[in-house]
C-alpha cells in the first residue's frame, strides 16, 4: 500500500485539498475561532475569580456591616470585631423589632446583664438576632459567631493565666477550618476545562474540511471523476487524511500557544492554585493529543462518506462531540477518581494525564504508549472502513 | 481498442425486484472511430459506461481496454482512459485551470507535459478568460468545458463523453465537436452517448442503439436507417428502441436504489 507512487499520489491530494479548504472561508472560521473563543472565555474567566477573590480578602470583611445594641456594655468585644474587619453599626435600641420588621440583617445585642456579668466574672450573655430563612446571611453570621467564640476563647485564656493553670485546659480542640469553595472551587473547575477544549479542539477541530472533502465531494458530484483517475483509493484517502491531520495539528499549536501566554501571565497563585506549565509539559500535552487527531480525522472521514451533503455530514459528526464532552465531565465532577484501565480509553485516558500534567503531577511513560497503541488500532480500522466504502456505486452514485 | 465480451448487469435483489440493465452485450469499439451511444433515457448508456470505467461490476462478462481487463486491473485500464461523466462536478474554489491541473497529476503527468497539454486544451476549447477564474459561478459551458478537459488533458488513448454537448450553446457545441473530431484524426477511440440525433448523425462514424438493455442496432447512419427502412436516423432511432422497448419493457440506468 505505501508504495512511492501511492505516496506521491497522496501528496498531490494533500496540495489540492490544502489549496482548496484555505479558500473555504466558512471552513477556516469553523476551525480556527474556536480555539480563541475558548482562551479568551477562559482568561476573562480566571480574571474574574481572581476578582471575586481579591475583593473579598482586601475589603471583604469590612463590607460586613455589623449592627450592634449596647456597644458600650462590652466595648472589648466590639473593639474586636472592628479590629477583624467588622464595619460597626451602632443602634440606640430595639435592634430586635429592627430585625423582625427587616430593617436590619442582623444584629448583636449586648445587654446590661452582659456588662453585670462581665464585671463579676461570669459568662455574659449576648445576643445575635438574625433571621435563618435568609440565607444569603450565612458568611455574614458565621464571621460574628467565630469572632465572637475568638474572643472568649482569648478573654478565658488570659483569665486562665492569671490563675496559673495553662491556657490549653480549656480548650482541649482546636478546629481549623478551610474552606475551599467559590472562587477557588470556580478555578479549579475552570483548570479542568482546559483538557475537555484541547480534547475538543484535537477531535473535531477540523470537522469542516473532512466533511467537504467527502461529503462534499459526493454532493458537487466530483467524487465520481476523482475515482476514475487512476490514483488508488487508498493514495486520496490518505491525502485527505494527511490534510485534515495537518490544519488540526495548527489548530491545536495555536490553542496551545495562547494558553501558554494565559498561563504565564495569568495570576492563579491569588486563587491558591500552583499551576506551573512550562514548554515541556506543553510538548508532553501535544504528544498526548496527536494520537486522538489521528484517529478522531480518520473517523472524520469515515463518517462523513455516509453523508450526502456538506450539511448532513456535520449533523452527523457533530454527534462525535459527545464522546470527549461526556468522558470529560465524568472526570470533572469525579476527580479524584482513577483506574489503570482508563489510559487504554481513548480521550478518558487524554483527559486525567492532560489534567495532571497541568497541576504538576507526574505521568508514567508507558501513558504515552498506551495512546498511540489504541490510536494506530482505531485509525488503521476506520481507514480501512473508508477506503472500503468510497468505491461502493451506492456512495458514488447514491 | 475497447472490447466488451457477454456484459450483462443486474440490479436489485429478490426483494426489490431484479432490473436486467444490460443482457449479454459484445461489442468493439476501434481506434480513429467516434461511436455514438443512441438510448432512451433509461436504456442503460451510463450503465454501460460505467462499467467501462470500472465503477461499477458487471455482473457476467468481461470489458478489455486495450487487452487489459477492467475488473482485474481497474487502476491501469483507467489510466488509457479519458471520462467525463454524466452530471461531473467541479472544485468550486479552483481556478479552471487548477481543476485540470488536478487531474492531470493524479493521472501521473510530468508537471512540462501537465502545462503543455492544459494550455493546448484551453486554447482548443476556447478558455482563456476564464482560465484563471474559480469555477464558482462558472456557467453550464464554461464548466462543461472545464471537466472535458480536465477529463483528457492526459491524453488518453480512449475518450468516453456521457452527453458531452447537453445544455451547451451552439459556439461551445461547435467547439466540443470540432475536438471530437481532432481526436479522431489523432487516431483514438472516442464513444460518446447523446440524445441529439443531428449531433451523432453529423459527427459519428458508427452509431451503437442501446434498447431495453440489449444492442438493437450497430452500425453507420446509412446502415441504421437501412436496417429500419425509414427515412431519417431519427424515425430509425425510434422504431428501433420503441420495438425493444415494448417487448423488454423499461429498465432503469441509475443505480442509485439498487445494490450493485
Amino acid at each position: 500500500m505505501l508504495t512511492k507512487q501511492n505516496i506521491a499520489m497522496a501528496l498531490v491530494v494533500l496540495r489540492k485539498e490544502l489549496k482548496d479548504a484555505l479558500r473555504d472561508k466558512r471552513a477556516l472560521r469553523m476551525a480556527f475561532l474556536p480555539p480563541l473563543y475558548f482562551v479568551a472565555i477562559f482568561v476573562g474567566l480566571v480574571i474574574f475569580a481572581v476578582n471575586i477573590a481579591n475583593d473579598k480578602k482586601v475589603a471583604g470583611v469590612n463590607s460586613i456591616p455589623v449592627y450592634v445594641e449596647g456597644e458600650q456594655n462590652l466595648p472589648e468585644l466590639v473593639a474586636w470585631l472592628r479590629e477583624q474587619g467588622a464595619d460597626i453599626k451602632p443602634i440606640e435600641s430595639g435592634a430586635f423589632q429592627q430585625v423582625k420588621d427587616k430593617k436590619i440583617d442582623f444584629a448583636l445585642i449586648l445587654s446590661d446583664e452582659a456588662k453585670q456579668k462581665r464585671a463579676k466574672g461570669e459568662s455574659a450573655p449576648v445576643w445575635l438576632v438574625y433571621d435563618g430563612a435568609n440565607q444569603k446571611l450565612s458568611s455574614s453570621i458565621g464571621f460574628v459567631r467565630s469572632q465572637i467564640y475568638v474572643w472568649g476563647s482569648r478573654v478565658g485564656a488570659v483569665n486562665l493565666m492569671a490563675r496559673g493553670i495553662a491556657p490549653d485546659v480549656g480548650s482541649p480542640i482546636q478546629l481549623r477550618e478551610e474552606n475551599i469553595a467559590d472562587e477557588q472551587k470556580m478555578s479549579v473547575y475552570l483548570l479542568a476545562s482546559v483538557p475537555l477544549t484541547l480534547l475538543l479542539a484535537a477531535f473535531i477541530g477540523s470537522v469542516g474540511f473532512s466533511a467537504d472533502m467527502t461529503a462534499g465531494e459526493r454532493e458537487r458530484r466530483s467524487l465520481e471523476s476523482l475515482l476514475i483517475t487512476p490514483a488508488a483509493t487508498f493514495s486520496i484517502y490518505l491525502g485527505k487524511w494527511l490534510t485534515s491531520t495537518l490544519l488540526t495539528i495548527v489548530i491545536l499549536i495555536i490553542q496551545l500557544a495562547l494558553l501558554a501566554i494565559a498561563f504565564r501571565f495569568l495570576p492563579f497563585n491569588q486563587l491558591g492554585l500552583r499551576v506551573d506549565v512550562d514548554a515541556v509539559d506543553l510538548i508532553k500535552i501535544f504528544w498526548v493529543l496527536l494520537p486522538v487527531v489521528f484517529f478522531a480525522v480518520a473517523l472524520q472521514l469515515s463518517l462523513s462518506i455516509f453523508a450526502k451533503s456538506f450539511k448532513d455530514a456535520q449533523s452527523l459528526i457533530a454527534a462525535l462531540v459527545f464522546i470527549p464532552m461526556l468522558l470529560n465531565f465524568y472526570t470533572m465532577f469525579n476527580p479524584g477518581m482513577f483506574y489503570e484501565w482508563w489510559l487504554w480509553v481513548p480521550v478518558l485516558g487524554q483527559a486525567v494525564v492532560i489534567k495532571e500534567v497541568l497541576l504538576g503531577g507526574t505521568i508514567a511513560a508507558f501513558a504515552f504508549w498506551k495512546f498511540w497503541l489504541v490510536a494506530i488500532a482505531i485509525t488503521v480500522g476506520t481507514f480501512w472502513l473508508g477506503i472500503k466504502q468510497l468505491r461502493r456505486p451506492k456512495i458514488i452514485y447514491g | 481498442m475497447i472490447r466488451i465480451e457477454n456484459i450483462s448487469k443486474d440490479f436489485g435483489n429478490k426483494k426489490t425486484g431484479v432490473v436486467h440493465a444490460l443482457k449479454n452485450i459484445s461489442f468493439t469499439l476501434r481506434d480513429g472511430e467516434i461511436t455514438g451511444l443512441l438510448g432512451v433515457n433509461g436504456a442503460g448508456k451510463s450503465t454501460l459506461l460505467r462499467l467501462i470505467y470500472g465503477l461499477q461490476t458487471p455482473t457476467t462478462g468481461d470489458i478489455f481496454v486495450d487487452d487489459i481487463n477492467v475488473q482485474k486491473n481497474p487502476d491501469s485500464a483507467r489510466q488509457r482512459l479519458g471520462v467525463l461523466p454524466d452530471d461531473t462536478g467541479l472544485y468550486k474554489r479552483l481556478t479552471a485551470r487548477e481543476n485540470i491541473h488536478y487531474f492531470g497529476e493524479l493521472q501521473g503527468l510530468s508537471p512540462a507535459d501537465l502545462s503543455k497539454n492544459s494550455q493546448e486544451l484551453i486554447s482548443l476549447l476556447a478558455m482563456e478568460n476564464i482560465a484563471e477564474r474559480r469555477a464558482d459561478g462558472f456557467s453550464l459551458g464554461e464548466r462543461m468545458k472545464t471537466a472535458l478537459a480536465r477529463a483528457i488533458v492526459h491524453q488518453p488513448q480512449h475518450i468516453l463523453l456521457d452527453e458531452p454537448t447537453n445544455g451547451l450553446d451552439v459556439i461551445t457545441t461547435r467547439a466540443v465537436r470540432h475536438m471530437l473530431l481532432t481526436l479522431r484524426d489523432q487516431g483514438r477511440c472516442v464513444l460518446f452517448s447523446s440524445h441529439l440525433m443531428h449531433e451523432v448523425g453529423g459527427l459519428c462514424d458508427r452509431i451503437l442503439i442501446i434498447a431495453g438493455g440489449e444492442i438493437v442496432a450497430d452500425g453507420s447512419v446509412a446502415e441504421i436507417i437501412a436496417q429500419a427502412r425509414t427515412a431519417t436516423l431519427e424515425d430509425a432511432f425510434i422504431k428501433l428502441s420503441q420495438v425493444t422497448e415494448r417487448t423488454s419493457g423499461q429498465v432503469s440506468e441509475q443505480g442509485e436504489s439498487h445494490v450493485n
